[in-house]
């Protein structure tokens, strides 16, 4: 029939335009920019840096979700890349010095090396003024600061100062309280720490509920720990009755899951028991039949739609009052690879083991369903956001994964690894830098997965 | 004239065995961790905030450790309650985020010593101080506690051995041709449900899930989702993996192997009979924990056996050998590898009852041999006798065991 073509033309398009909408244009902002605002901030202490600069991602993520929970919608995400200092660039030069910048370019720690001639020593009051000189020039309404400590010491032949001030807190939440340290060696400033001090209810609401959702992840671990048990018996068992089994693809799932591992930075031996896990999962997927067969392009379409409930979850999550961070923790790899290696490497072992191997022990006893709401409550606990209620975490993860577990239903096990590969990528994508190349690596996939998927030929 | 001849010499190693049991060993516990937390609450100086509920114990080398922690979660008060007279001590855990927790005025001049008088409050910015005339408390409270015990500091070797010997066994029961035994199935499928109704009244063994920051309903609810997630897969495995169907062995093999279970607490005590026998809950979950354990070292045991041979002199020598080499280098697993060789040693048919009687008389009379207050010991005696009663029955009447169905596939 000729319609049907057309309208998977028209998801397939669709799917595109939400990848676009999901990934075009988002991400960290300040990474391009980092090295020239550090490389500023630094000359403002008379130091002329040299060398290539290194520059590092640094985030608090804990900080960053308290500033958003504290100042709901657009407000509290720029304070947490601005003035509440969370999401930061530490850039180091090789010819000596080291700064770091928040994402929005605002100096928060700078140290110049100390130079043989810093001149000579001066007295506390002295010694101050030049302190707060160089505070106003780096922090932004520095006269709003007050001085709460004053230390002088020798060491050496030089004599140091180290002043505090304190400037209430100024646009962060009420309640919070920002610091400023500089300390002054001979005649020359030398240092300066901006520390950010919050209240601490707001802080204990998201870092509460991240170490309750650790605390909930065992139930996960220890499901996937029985889940890897099974897969040994599965093994044993097929080997001695001589079942079918998937030796070559599964040693070939193992060593791609192994090289992506090492790629998104993860070490050697995680590298190697994921490797084994999948790899042995894959290997036992044909001895379990109830698992419906494989039409992978399937995925596309439906892992766009799980990365579309979730991206509009904490604007529906804070309709109701709760509360769900809109950003992702932040990635502290960031290469365009890192991207595409960390999404594909939580798909190939997450959804193999909760849409594969726990599908195909747990369905015979359960059915299909029953065995899929438990592989999307096991799912639901390993990666959720800090949410207030605990049980929004749960929930939107859930949904996420409830979307896997249709896509299994309607194209099997590797329907799964595509649809949470797109979801991953899609999602992730804003914990990456903004950049030309990473929103290629997320989109350009998606849109090649769905054209593929939108001129299939139907196989009766 | 027989049967009350094998009554008698079944009760006989009976009564033998429950003076060896009630010859109580050096480390017994004198008082519930109920009464260690009253005793606790009564002397210890108050901190001048909430301690919350008493969440959790763990048994020390001669005291109690006990959890306290409001609902809140913000912090946690451990106290060690030394066995005898000795010194309470109490510290407070609280959480990174919290500024600081002031200690009152009376707990501070405890702390600080003789002498002090008066005093003042300092205020910091990461601490809380009190100054005395001559002392001075920097933070909380003083952390000269006796290291705390840490869960998970290794893997206990006989443990791994016990896995990995429980999954050749499971291969084997699905291999081998079978007949279940129905009875047993229904048996450790109704132990595994007790078990799962009694977890939320076991939640105080999960000692270590108490910190600082985590509400305790969210640490209760992953304890007990974790431990239903575990026995929902051993349900399963009762299921698929069921013990075989066989009469029950010989009279003298069952009292002989409760005989050796009662002296295993003196190898290795079980670690947890000593909590468990504080929770309120412990009539229902030790006979159920006592029957899945059986069920486990069985399957072990017939993992051993097919590991070795098929039978004769060679399983004999290495069951022994084993069952030497775990008397030989104990650890707390060491014991479910006797029970495993015991079972591994007897017939594929008998091996369940043979384990059960060793693990049902090691889990009495460690609780025996680990608890000295009333409801315990009344508690492992009652269990005890049963055991024995089970054993003289048998020898009495001479009966064997239903034999079961053929296996479905």
């Amino acid at each position: 029939m000729p319609h049907r073509p057309i309208a998977r033309l028209a998801v397939a398009a669709a799917c595109v335009g939400v990848a676009v909408g999901l990934a075009w244009g988002r991400g960290v902002p300040g990474h391009a920019s980092a090295a020239g605002s550090a490389a500023a901030a630094v000359r403002a202490l008379r130091f002329e840096p040299v060398g290539e600069p290194e520059v590092e991602v640094e985030a608090d993520h804990l900080l960053a979700w308290a500033l958003e929970r504290s100042r709901p919608g657009p407000a509290g995400r720029e304070l947490a890349l601005g003035e509440g200092g969370a999401v930061r660039y530490r850039v180091r030069w090789r010819g000596g010095g080291e700064a770091v910048v928040t994402a929005s370019g605002v100096p928060w720690r700078l140290r110049r090396p100390l130079p043989t001639d810093p001149g000579p020593d001066l007295l506390p009051n002295a010694a101050r003024d030049a302190a707060a000189a160089a505070m106003a020039l780096l922090v932004p309404g520095a006269e709003q600061f007050r001085t709460i400590r004053a230390q002088s010491f020798r060491e050496g032949e030089r004599r140091w100062h180290r002043f505090r001030w304190s400037g209430g807190s100024g646009s962060l939440p009420p309640g919070w309280e920002r610091e400023v340290e500089v300390e002054v060696a001979g005649a020359t400033v030398v240092s300066l720490v901006r520390r950010v001090k919050p209240l601490g209810t707001d802080l204990g609401v998201v870092a509460g509920r991240a170490a309750e959702l650790r605390r909930l992840g065992w139930v996960a671990v220890v499901a996937l720990a029985l889940v890897v048990a099974g897969i040994v018996l599965a093994g044993a068992e097929g080997l001695a009755f001589h079942e079918r089994l998937a030796v070559f693809r599964g040693i070939l799932t193992g060593v791609a899951v192994g090289v992506l591992e090492v790629a998104k930075g993860g070490g050697s031996v995680s590298a190697l028991v994921l490797g084994v896990v999948t790899g042995a999962a894959v290997t036992v997927l044909p001895v379990w039949t109830t698992l419906p067969a494989g039409k992978p392009l399937v995925g596309v379409p439906l892992g766009v739609v799980g990365a579309a409930l979730v991206a509009a979850a904490p604007a529906v999550v804070s309709g109701v009052g709760a509360f769900l961070p809109a950003t992702a923790a932040v990635a502290m790899a960031v290469t365009p690879w890192h991207l595409a290696a960390g999404s594909l490497r939580v798909a190939i072992v997450e959804e193999t083991l909760l849409r594969g191997a726990l599908q195909g022990l747990t369905a015979p006893v359960f059915g299909f369903w029953g065995a899929a709401m438990l592989g999307v409550a096991v799912g639901s606990l390993l990666h959720p956001l800090p949410t207030v209620p605990l049980v929004a975490a749960v929930a939107v993860t859930g949904v996420l994964h409830g979307t896997m577990a249709v896509a299994a239903r309607r194209g099997g096990v590797g329907a799964a690894v595509v649809a949470r590969s797109v979801a991953e990528v899609l999602l992730q994508r804003s914990a990456f830098p903004v950049g030309l190349w990473w929103s290629v690596t997320a989109v350009v996939p998606v849109a090649a997965g769905a054209l593929c998927w939108a001129l299939r030929k139907e196989v009766s | 004239m027989t049967a009350l001849l094998r009554g008698g010499v079944v009760a006989a190693l009976g009564t033998a065995s429950l003076a060896v049991a009630l010859h109580r060993s050096g480390a017994q516990a004198p008082v519930s961790p109920r009464q260690a937390a009253a005793r606790a609450e009564g002397v210890a100086p108050p901190l001048g905030l909430v301690w919350g509920k008493l969440r959790g114990w763990q048994r020390g080398q001669d005291g109690w450790w006990l959890v306290w922690q409001p609902a809140h979660g913000a912090w946690t008060v451990t106290a060690w309650v030394p066995d005898g007279t000795n010194r309470v001590r109490a510290t407070l855990a609280a959480a990174p985020w919290l500024p600081g927790a002031r200690l009152s005025g009376e707990a501070a001049r405890l702390l600080a010593g003789a002498g002090a008088e008066g005093g003042f409050p300092t205020e910091l910015v990461g601490r809380r101080d009190w100054r005395f005339a001559g002392a001075t408390l920097l933070g909380a409270v003083r952390t000269d506690l006796p290291a705390q015990p840490r869960s998970g500091a290794g893997v206990d070797p006989w443990a791994a051995v016990l896995v990995g010997l429980a999954l050749a066994g499971a291969v084997a029961r699905t291999i081998l041709p079978t007949l279940l035994s129905r009875l047993w199935r229904r048996a450790t499928l109704l132990a595994a449900a007790t078990l799962l109704l009694s977890v939320p009244a076991l939640s105080p063994l999960a000692f270590s899930s108490y910190r600082p920051g985590v509400r305790p309903w969210v640490a209760e609810l992953s304890v007990v989702a974790s431990v239903a997630v575990v026995l929902a897969g051993v349900a399963l495995a009762l299921y698929r993996f069921p013990v075989l169907a066989g009469g029950a062995p010989p009279w003298r093999v069952a009292s002989g192997a409760l005989a050796c279970g009662t002296m295993l607490p003196w190898l290795a005590p079980a670690p947890w009979a000593r909590e468990l026998a504080g929770t309120s809950a412990p009539v229902a979950a030790v006979p159920a924990l006592a029957m899945l354990l059986a069920w486990f070292c069985c399957l072990a045991g017939d993992g051993l056996r097919e590991l070795t041979g098929r039978g004769g002199w060679l399983v004999r020598l290495v069951v022994a050998g084993v069952a030497a080499a775990a008397v030989a280098a104990p650890t707390a697993a060491a014991p479910l590898v006797v029970a495993a060789c015991a079972g591994a040693g007897s017939s594929r048919a008998g091996g369940a009852w043979v384990t059960l009687a060793v693990v049902w008389g090691w889990v009495t009379v460690s609780l025996l041999a680990g608890c000295a207050w009333p409801g315990a010991v009344w508690l492992s005696l009652a269990l005890l006798v049963m055991g024995w009663a089970a054993v003289a029955a048998q020898a009495v009447t001479g009966e064997r065991a239903p034999v079961g169905e053929p296996a479905r596939r």
